[in-house]
């Protein structure tokens, strides 16, 4: 099945390199985002300042359905490397049909959300390595 | 809405009981591609620390599913489940039979969906408080080294430092290279 198929009829958005679909800490709008075209990546702010590059992003990839779902503030920044790129923008009355009556579509966001999900555990994993680490040069201190 | 798909499936679903104590699945096990789903009795939801111990991170109870992250995508479980109740009776959900709910009933998959996208959410939170922590670590391990000077440990210090405050007085110190190199510092931040 392709999931191009439900997304015909969604309104799209152009974007050019640069440019940033949401930022981390926008309050939630209730859109999310399905990539047709480009490249983008998602990053974060560490405590220090400096930006995390957390993943990439193409073709056939969703985005925003964090913030959409959980109401939350928007908890990465999303933005376009690539030089041009195209966006269908999901709405949540939108979102709430296709939930209602479509499997398949349910079926491709669960499995982005669960890969998501996987990522973000072993990102915990690897904090917390860091902390032992700090922990223990501290100790030797 | 969940229950209510799951009702149609009974026949398919096949029962099983657990003692206290039991594990039904472990940590960093491979995923044998079933899910459960609770009818009677409670569990935890455990994860190692980095210590190494088992921390429960969640309790779970009737009407509530498990392992359902494994059987979407074939990663290893994520946590340990243990029975807490004196029994619990749990149904067995396969691969097939996912698909087959989720078909007949899209609630089904949007109920897994948005629990999915909690524990997300969650996980998020978590990374951000634990960098926090390894931030402000990282600032303790500068200011130490700092106090105790380039290269020399804290016991050398503490030794070297008893003596020179009885013996000498006190006078304004000057701006030492690690105060300037703590200012320093405080401008690049």
């Amino acid at each position: 099945m392709n999931i191009l198929d439900y997304m015909n009829n969604i309104s799209t958005q152009i974007f050019a390199r640069g440019e940033n679909i949401f930022k981390e800490g926008d309050p939630p709008d209730g859109t999310m985002y399905f990539i047709f075209q480009g490249l983008f990546a998602v990053t974060k702010k560490n405590p220090d300042g400096m930006v995390e590059v957390i993943t990439e992003l193409g073709p056939g990839d969703f985005f925003g359905e964090l913030a959409l779902l959980s109401r939350r503030p928007r908890s990465m920044t999303v933005t376009v490397i690539s030089s041009k790129a195209r966006t269908g923008i999901l709405r949540q009355e939108l979102l709430e049909k296709l939930a209602r009556v479509n499997a398949d579509f349910l079926y491709v966001l669960l499995r982005s959300t669960v890969q998501k999900l996987h990522r973000a555990e072993e990102r915990l994993l690897s904090v917390n390595e860091e902390i032992q680490e700090a922990e223990r040069v501290l100790r030797g201190k | 809405m969940a229950n209510e798909a799951l009702k149609q499936f009974l026949p398919y679903i096949h029962l099983e009981v657990f003692k206290i104590g039991e594990a039904i699945f472990v940590e960093g096990m491979p995923s044998n591609g079933v899910m459960y789903f609770i009818f009677q009795g409670t569990l935890t939801v455990s994860k190692k620390n980095p210590a190494g111990d088992d921390e429960v991170v969640r309790w779970l109870g009737p009407g509530e599913f498990f392992g359902e992250l494994a059987l979407i995508e074939p990663f290893p479980r994520a946590a340990t489940l243990t029975v807490v109740s004196e029994e619990v009776k749990l149904g067995k959900i396969d691969k097939e039979t996912f698909f087959a709910i989720g078909k007949k009933s899209p609630p089904f998959l949007s109920h897994i969906l948005k629990s999915a996208i909690f524990r997300l959410v969650e996980v998020e939170a978590r990374i951000s408080e634990k960098k926090e922590q390894l931030a402000n670590l990282k600032t303790e391990i500068v200011s130490v080294e700092n106090a105790s000077g380039s290269g020399s440990n804290m016991e050398e210090e503490e030794e070297a430092m008893e003596p020179l405050e009885t013996e000498e007085p006190f006078e304004e110190p000057e701006l030492s290279q690690e105060d300037k190199n703590t200012l320093q510092n405080k401008k690049e931040n």
